[in-house]
């Protein structure tokens, strides 16, 4: 009896190491790997509105539903055409511009405001930390799709409104998580001997506490990169995002779906392009977050 | 240097309040070191503390009594001046200095912290590095940039005492330094308080639990009960005369070299009172071997014994 467990343990040791194997490969080439596929995107979304081989824009009924190069097409449309007839290749590329300009935007903007939120309220406490965190659950608990809608049709449906309704939504949960750091750093060691020292709120706050949450701040907002590019692409689903005809991502794979038995080319490539970036950040904010760590442990 | 008069600090948890330091009064003469010496809880940190004003509401209470540094009372000072004087006047020394140093801070920058206001830009890296290189961390020069972490923790304390000296305090505050190192480690930065002490004319108010500690390094101790002292007095008077029965049994209890295998170490029986608890009486009446009714029923005041004080009932001199 006293022997069963572990030997269980060992014998199960063995593939779960070896999982793991696999995995740290994944994990050590990380910044190759996501670094390349973020910096193509990007790339694209810059340059590609300038190389793309058709206006993203244009209709061409004549030749709507062209299957993609390898699935019967030809050159002209090497990913296919969509129901309208345009250019699926052309849209991707216009498409990464505006949902990358979104994405960073939205990122940017509600991560400075959740940090800000958030050591405000950590650090000052009480009454302050009270209101502030009431803001942020209400934020939370309120629907986002609601929220956008009510603002989409008083402001109109545009990219900018996308943005600030994005960003609206989205610095609560980096002040809730980033607020709790704050709280237990306050309590260090080093920051009380930082007061020791003379030092002042101002300075403490800039000095050791926002240093200290840069590594989960990062973290979070890569993981809002992808959130927030999939956002973007629900609210173009709901028409109240990027307006048509201009393309992005989220609306051509919330159009695609529609086509998805007739031509999987239009929702799989904007798909595909999502979930890599998507994995990418990600991969990129695990790499970034172990090796701001000056200790390089974790 | 330092005085401190009838200092009493409360703790308060909701309506609840325990007094954690009554009524204690000594001074650090300037060039010496103090050393505050009690178990755990006897609020011998509670007083380190406050003199650095770090005891504040709704936690606790600096009650009444007065802390004056260099002829001023710190107590009476607003915010803003008393961050000037923890800046400039006052250094203070940590317990574990693996935790007193931001992970994220290069050690070069934390002891550049303390010394940015005073040095000049162009001279201050020259002065970091003399000042370590002083307190014994070799290489300073090359190390301003590495990280705490690549520390060891006597290193670790030597930057932690470097950022303290930096500014050139009049009062160094030392809460247990050497608790979190290693014996051989400590004894290392013991020695190097000492010297500094010496050579650089330093008041110090060390904050410890042992005795053997204490009588290396300090030149007056003042022992803490259950929140009051019970003695006080020159280091040798004290140890070697101890009055109080308390403080006799602290000096019993430090283990000996030499001693038979096997013999027990000498312990005080019981345990010391929650803060406060004891409000009638002497608080070491319950463990004292000599405790009378007269000790349950009044508390002792501190009389002069020869050059150490004593607040005992019992004490024959």
């Amino acid at each position: 009896m006293g022997i069963q467990p572990s030997t269980d343990l060992l014998l199960e040791g063995v593939p779960v190491a070896a999982e793991r194997r696999s995995f740290r490969i994944l994990k050590t080439h990380a910044p190759i790997f996501s670094g390349t596929v973020l910096l193509i995107f990007v790339l694209a979304g810059i340059f590609g509105p300038l190389v793309a081989p058709h206006d993203p824009v244009r209709i061409d009924l004549q030749h709507n539903l062209q299957p993609p190069l390898l699935f019967g097409g030809n050159w002209t449309y090497p990913l296919g055409t969509d129901s309208l007839g345009r250019d699926v290749l052309s849209r991707m590329l216009g498409g990464a511009r505006v949902s990358f300009l979104v994405a960073f935007t939205v990122v940017f903007i509600s991560g400075s405001i959740g940090l800000l939120v958030a050591v405000v309220s950590g650090y000052v406490g009480g009454v302050v930390d009270a209101v502030l965190m009431r803001l942020t659950d209400a934020t939370l608990a309120f629907p986002l799709i609601l929220l956008a809608i009510v603002l989409a049709s008083i402001f109109g449906a545009s990219t900018k409104n996308v943005i600030i309704i994005l960003a609206a939504g989205g610095w609560a949960s980096y002040a809730r998580v980033i607020r709790s750091e704050v709280l237990s750093l306050k309590n260090h060691e080093f920051v009380s001997m930082s007061i020791v020292m003379g030092g002042g709120r101002v300075w403490i706050i800039g000095r050791h506490i926002i240093p200290n949450v840069l590594s989960s701040l990062v973290v979070l907002a890569t993981l809002q990169v992808g959130a927030a590019i999939l956002s973007e692409g629900s609210l173009s689903f709901l028409g109240i995002g990027v307006p048509p005809p201009n393309p992005s991502w989220g609306g051509m794979l919330a159009n695609g779906s529609d086509y998805l038995t007739v031509a999987w080319w239009l929702a799989v490539f904007p798909g595909v392009a999502l979930s890599l970036t998507v994995l990418a950040s990600n991969l990129m904010g695990d790499w970034l977050r172990s090796h701001s760590d000056p200790t390089g442990m974790r | 240097m330092l005085e401190v008069t009838d200092l009493q600090v409360a703790y308060t948890r909701g309506d609840q309040r325990s007094i954690a330091v009554r009524k204690i009064t000594f001074d650090v003469p300037t060039g010496t070191t103090v050393g505050l010496v009690g178990e755990s809880g006897s609020g011998k940190s509670t007083v380190a503390l406050s003199v650095m004003r770090l005891i504040r509401p709704p936690i606790g209470v600096i009650e009444s009594g007065s802390i004056r540094l260099a002829g001023s009372d710190l107590l009476k000072l607003d915010k803003a001046k008393m961050r000037k004087v923890l800046h400039e006047d006052i250094g203070y020394i940590p317990q574990d200095p693996a935790a007193a140093l931001d992970p994220l801070c290069p050690i070069g920058k934390h002891v550049d912290e303390t010394l940015s206001a005073k040095v000049p830009r162009s001279e201050r890296r020259q002065a970091i590095v003399t000042l370590l290189e002083s307190l014994g961390v070799r290489n300073a020069a090359d190390r301003l940039g590495s990280y705490p972490h690549e520390f060891s923790g006597g290193m670790k304390q030597r930057v932690a005492i470097a950022t303290a000296l930096a500014r050139e305090p009049k009062l160094i505050i030392a809460d247990e330094p050497t608790t979190a190192l290693d014996v051989t480690t400590q004894l290392g930065i013991l020695r190097l308080l000492d010297r500094l002490r010496k050579d650089r004319g330093l008041s110090m108010l060390f904050v410890t639990h042992d005795l053997s500690v204490a009588r290396m390094l300090c030149q007056h101790v003042v022992v803490m009960y259950a929140g009051r002292v019970v003695e006080k007095g020159p280091t040798e008077e004290v140890i070697n005369h101890p009055r109080h029965p308390y403080t006799r049994a602290l000096v019993g209890a430090i283990p000996h070299m030499g001693a038979a295998p096997r013999t027990r170490l000498r312990a005080i029986a019981g345990q010391q009172p929650v803060a406060g608890m004891i409000t009638v009486g002497c608080p070491f009446a319950p463990r004292c071997p000599l405790a009378s009714d007269k000790c349950r029923r009044e508390n002792p005041k501190l009389e002069r014994y020869g050059d150490a004080m004593a607040a005992c009932w019992h004490v024959e001199n």
